[in-house]
């Protein structure tokens, strides 16, 4: 996966359950690949601007956010998606923010034709200046989370090791097949176990039954629980560039090796 | 009796019909609100970056300099740039100053202290102490006490010209004002010479 080596790539992290690592596998993994000599764009979709946060940039003061393009409609040349994006003091990664203003977008637009549609339009004016697009969804179905479905190519699907992820994780297959029946095509996945603690019952039975549900679309691996990533986050760095050889970071870097595009086009699509 | 219509959809029904509807191919014009912006002080004087960007907005074109250290791929505004010299073997080291400045370089009749960026970035703090043959010295420039700001680095690139397309500028109020903007030409990170200089300054220590 070295700079420039095909098209721009999009991937998703989406789960409709919150606290199971959306915004830890985007920012580790767009690093990651940035380190790499890709060219990494991160979206922030999410009201909560986690991401945008973990990079030091407000939510709450952001007046150029994604909150932007859906002001505009379809996300065409009348707004530059160039000009909402914020650099980061990380070569070959940059930003697109959210701010609070998205969670009135549902309210907003709910009865707008089209509305899933802006990121995919958006992002297509980016084709040749980003390698990757990695787009951090908020934790609910809706206008934001379809909008990513839609976009990209490709859907990672962190999933906590615990028996209420399980459940949250069904809602989210359920949601994933009706968004690909609606857009008549299918879209690859793959589950990615997190937080996993092998001292705990509960982390090693939920890892057995993720594997036994989605036999072909788990990362055999797991993410580990490390302290670590919370302490990334408090200095606004990805794992890997403030403590490498930590659990966590090394897990990411064996996921980044898994993504090569030979192993994702083996995934079965749309539902398990 | 007949039972009373349900107010609501089936909820799988709803589910898809709000699908296909965020999927249909009609975008209207300026569909919602705008958001609440930030109130800017209209008399508050431009920081660096925002004048290099309203320069650049007129349809300036600016010269940068693009440079290497370690991971990171740098650039500041050719004409901020105040000297380039070769790194010295060795330099004079300063006590009780922080371990991202290894020294201070002399360069004719002026010192210049010597910025290690990763170390700056607390980062591989070894990376420039090992630079070869290309390692240079950008000069960007000076500190409040008079000596002179320079960046360690493994190799200095062309000239790149950049225009308003090739730029993502820095919001307001961002938390690193030295971060200009990044060129998209190669991605690199366009630092505001001025504002990294106060902010070494302030992390330093070093007052006039």
């Amino acid at each position: 996966m070295g700079e420039g080596d095909g098209a721009m790539r999009i991937w998703s992290i989406a789960n409709q359950k919150g606290g199971v690592g959306k915004t830890t596998t985007a920012v580790t993994l767009g690093y990651l690949l940035s380190a790499q000599g890709r060219r990494v764009l991160l979206v922030d979709l999410d009201p909560h601007g986690s991401m945008s946060a973990y990079f030091g940039y407000d939510p709450d003061e952001m007046d150029d956010s994604v909150y932007r393009l859906f002001q505009r409609g379809s996300g065409s040349a009348k707004v530059p998606l160039a000009s909402l994006l914020a650099p980061l003091p990380h070569s070959r990664l940059t930003l697109l923010p959210a701010s609070t203003s998205l969670v009135t977008l549902d309210r907003q637009l709910a009865g707008v034709d089209g509305m899933g549609l802006v990121l995919k339009r958006a992002l297509e004016q980016l084709h040749g200046k980003f390698d990757d697009v990695m787009v951090d969804c908020p934790p609910m179905f809706g206008i934001l989370m379809l909008n990513a479905l839609a976009a990209c190519e490709k859907l990672l699907i962190p999933v906590q090791t615990e028996f209420l992820a399980l459940k949250g994780l069904d809602r989210m297959m359920n949601s994933l097949r009706m968004v690909g029946q609606s857009l008549h095509r299918d879209l690859p996945y793959l589950v990615l176990p997190t937080m996993f603690d092998q001292r705990t019952r509960a982390s090693m039975d939920s890892l057995a039954q993720l594997r036994k549900d989605f036999p072909r679309n788990i990362w055999p691996d797991v993410i580990p629980v490390d302290t670590k990533f919370r302490d990334a986050s408090l200095v606004g760095k990805p794992l890997p560039l403030m403590a490498r050889d930590t659990h966590g970071a090394l897990a990411y870097e064996r996921l980044v090796d898994y993504l090569q595009p030979s192993r994702m086009m083996g995934l079965a699509e749309g539902s398990a | 009796m007949k039972a009373p219509k349900p107010l609501m959809a089936d909820e799988s029904v709803a589910l898809s019909l709000f699908i296909d509807a965020m999927f249909r191919d009609a975008v209207p014009e300026k569909p919602i609100a705008d958001q609440q912006v930030l109130q800017v002080d209209a008399d508050a004087p431009l920081d660096a970056a925002e004048a290099l960007g309203e320069q650049i907005s007129r349809g300036d074109v600016v010269s940068v300099v693009g440079f290497v250290i370690g991971s990171y791929r740098l650039a500041v505004p050719l004409e901020d740039i105040s000297g380039i010299i070769r790194r010295p073997d060795k330099l004079d080291t300063v006590p009780g100053l922080p371990a991202w400045i290894p020294g201070v370089a002399r360069e004719r009749d002026r010192l210049v202290r010597v910025v290690n960026m990763h170390g700056f970035f607390d980062e591989c703090p070894q990376v420039e102490a090992s630079g070869g043959s290309d390692s240079r010295i950008l000069i960007i420039g000076r500190s409040v006490d008079g000596l002179a700001w320079g960046l360690a680095c493994q190799c200095v690139s062309e000239v790149v010209k950049a225009g308003p397309d090739d730029l993502i500028w820095s919001k307001k109020n961002s938390q690193r004002p030295w971060l200009a903007a990044t060129v998209l030409t190669d991605m690199s990170l366009l630092l505001d010479p001025g504002a990294m200089c106060r902010e070494f300054d302030l992390r330093a220590g070093i007052s006039a």
